[in-house]
């Protein structure tokens, strides 16, 4: 049974959807060995807890954001020159 | 032992959005600290290089969401320039490259390892360095 502890089923909706993915549910259904019912809603309490899960991890600073852009060290090298070339001493060509 | 760290650019970075790129001691660097055995820095100079990476579109994280990393992330804290360092800049005259001297002076003024994966700032032979 995959319905959430405390979470008693009181409300109902009632959605029209395509006849092949009404089967494909009742396919996952009959396999998970549940009801068409049940396996909606354990599909949807899937998708709840991957959008939830895009919040910080609290207490974890290590990849709290991966996967997302990895900035190459080329582009590390060029926002360090824009920051700090205007204190880089004058190279020698510069000189007078 | 509580071990104390300073963090460069791409330690940060790395540990923010792609922890698999961390060298094998700095990631271990950072679960002591996740763990509260050890203590880390981030220096104001490396914030302002993560927040031109945001504003060039070379990385999604931005100020506010490295704000919340260090939020949630205990032990870990952002490091504001002081005197302490400065007074390590001024005596670090070799370094010609602000951004290590920078680095290497926020590294001093705590008393702490450097992690970077920069060789040059390890072979400068002023701070203790740590990455793979």
């Amino acid at each position: 049974m995959v319905q959430s502890e405390g979470m008693a089923k009181s409300a109902t909706l009632t959605v029209r959807l395509p006849s092949t993915l009404k089967a494909q549910l009742e396919a996952r259904a009959a396999a998970e060995h549940r009801s068409l019912s049940s396996q909606v809603v354990a599909e949807l309490e899937g998708i709840a807890h991957e959008v939830t899960s895009d919040a910080p991890r609290k207490g974890r600073f290590i990849g709290i954001y991966a996967g997302g852009k990895v900035p190459a060290d080329e582009d590390i090298a060029e926002v360090r020159e824009l920051l700090w070339r205007r204190l880089r001493p004058p190279a020698e060509s510069d000189a007078d | 032992m509580t071990f104390r760290y300073v963090f460069d650019t791409h330690a940060v970075v790395f540990a923010l959005v792609a922890p698999e790129k961390l060298g094998a001691r700095a990631r271990r660097a950072l679960e002591s600290i996740e763990a509260g055995r050890s203590v880390g820095w981030i220096p104001a100079a490396v914030v302002a290089e993560i927040v031109l990476l945001r504003e060039l579109g070379r990385i999604e994280v931005g100020l506010a969401r490295l704000k919340t990393a260090l939020e949630e992330g205990p032990g870990l804290h952002f490091l504001p320039l002081d005197l302490r360092q400065l007074d390590e800049f001024a005596a670090l005259g070799a370094i010609r490259e602000p951004f290590d001297r920078m680095i290497v002076s926020a590294a001093r003024a705590k008393e702490a390892r450097l992690v970077t994966r920069d060789d040059v700032l390890a072979e400068l032979g002023l701070v203790q360095t740590l990455w793979s």
